[in-house]
């Protein structure tokens, strides 16, 4: 008889309630249990100029070299790896990564770290540690 | 102990409380307790375990300990895993370390640092107004039929 493969699980916390669920590792987006609201889970990876109101996941945002976010607020569960320009509130449970090219620009940029090489330019109010307050 | 190396001609000791203004003109490290402002035209070294309620003003910064003001660096500021820093950052570039903590307003970029530390704002770059010619596109004479 055949195994039956064993989904693997992944823990995400609601961008809208903050209630913390599981779903399956390969679920891209979902419906929340405690606001029965639509959320995004997957993976986001911007390599062009994505202009938008909000961009929020539980999963990761990338931006590569070449790719550009403009948005009122920017929000990640997982973290934000950035190697091109982003523009905006930045509101991450993970970490913040720029690249030697990366520039941010934005009122306020909340994570758990943030990582800066040399050569990336902020503008913007930075509060790093900051955890997002249970609700 | 205190870093008796070459590279920092000033040292603040880890047992030194030092309460006023500090000018230097090549690289200072400290250690202890600073409470003032510091100015340097060299680096500035802010060691582990030290802790300074300070404004900063130097052509390059290295936190490893906790800042509590405002920070210019005219050149580059770098924060390691253990640095803090609560107030504004002011600097042409910026290294920072998974870690590492800030909470305060960023400005950073080439056009990120303001003056260089010492100079005042009116020396630099100040160039003369040029005089005011007539556009000769503006000055068109009215067609005579």
């Amino acid at each position: 008889m055949a195994k039956a493969k064993k989904a693997v699980k992944r823990a995400i916390r609601c961008y809208l309630c903050g209630r913390r669920f599981e779903v399956s590792s390969r679920t891209m987006s979902t419906t929340c249990p405690g606001c029965h609201k639509a959320i995004k889970v997957e993976d986001v990876r911007v390599k062009t100029y994505l202009g938008l109101i909000d961009l929020k996941t539980c999963g990761r945002i990338s931006i590569t070299r070449r790719g550009r976010v403009a948005a009122k607020i920017i929000q990640s569960g997982d973290g934000i790896d950035c190697e091109g320009a982003m523009e905006g509130s930045v509101e991450t449970d993970g970490g913040v990564q720029l690249g030697p090219k990366a520039a941010w620009k934005g009122q306020t940029l909340q994570s758990r770290t943030l990582a800066v090489q040399e050569g990336a330019t902020l503008l913007g109010r930075v509060t790093v540690p900051w955890v997002r307050q249970e609700s | 102990m205190a870093d008796s190396s070459p590279e920092f001609a000033t040292i603040i000791g880890p047992d030194a409380s030092f309460k006023g203004d500090l000018r230097f003109e090549s690289a200072a490290k400290v250690l202890g307790r600073f409470e003032g402002s510091i100015t340097s035209k060299g680096k500035v070294h802010i060691a582990n375990g030290s802790d300074c309620k300070a404004t900063i003003a130097a052509k390059e910064v290295a936190v490893e300990g906790r800042i509590e003001g405002n920070v210019e660096a005219g050149d580059r500021i770098e924060i390691k895993p253990t640095g803090i820093v609560m107030g504004d950052i002011v600097a042409a570039r910026m290294i920072m370390a998974e870690g590492a903590s800030i909470n305060g307003h960023c400005h950073i970029g080439p056009n990120g640092q303001a003056t260089a530390p010492g100079k005042p704002a009116s020396v630099t770059e100040a160039k003369p107004a040029e005089p005011a010619q007539p556009k000769p596109s503006q000055a068109q004479p009215a067609k005579s039929k």
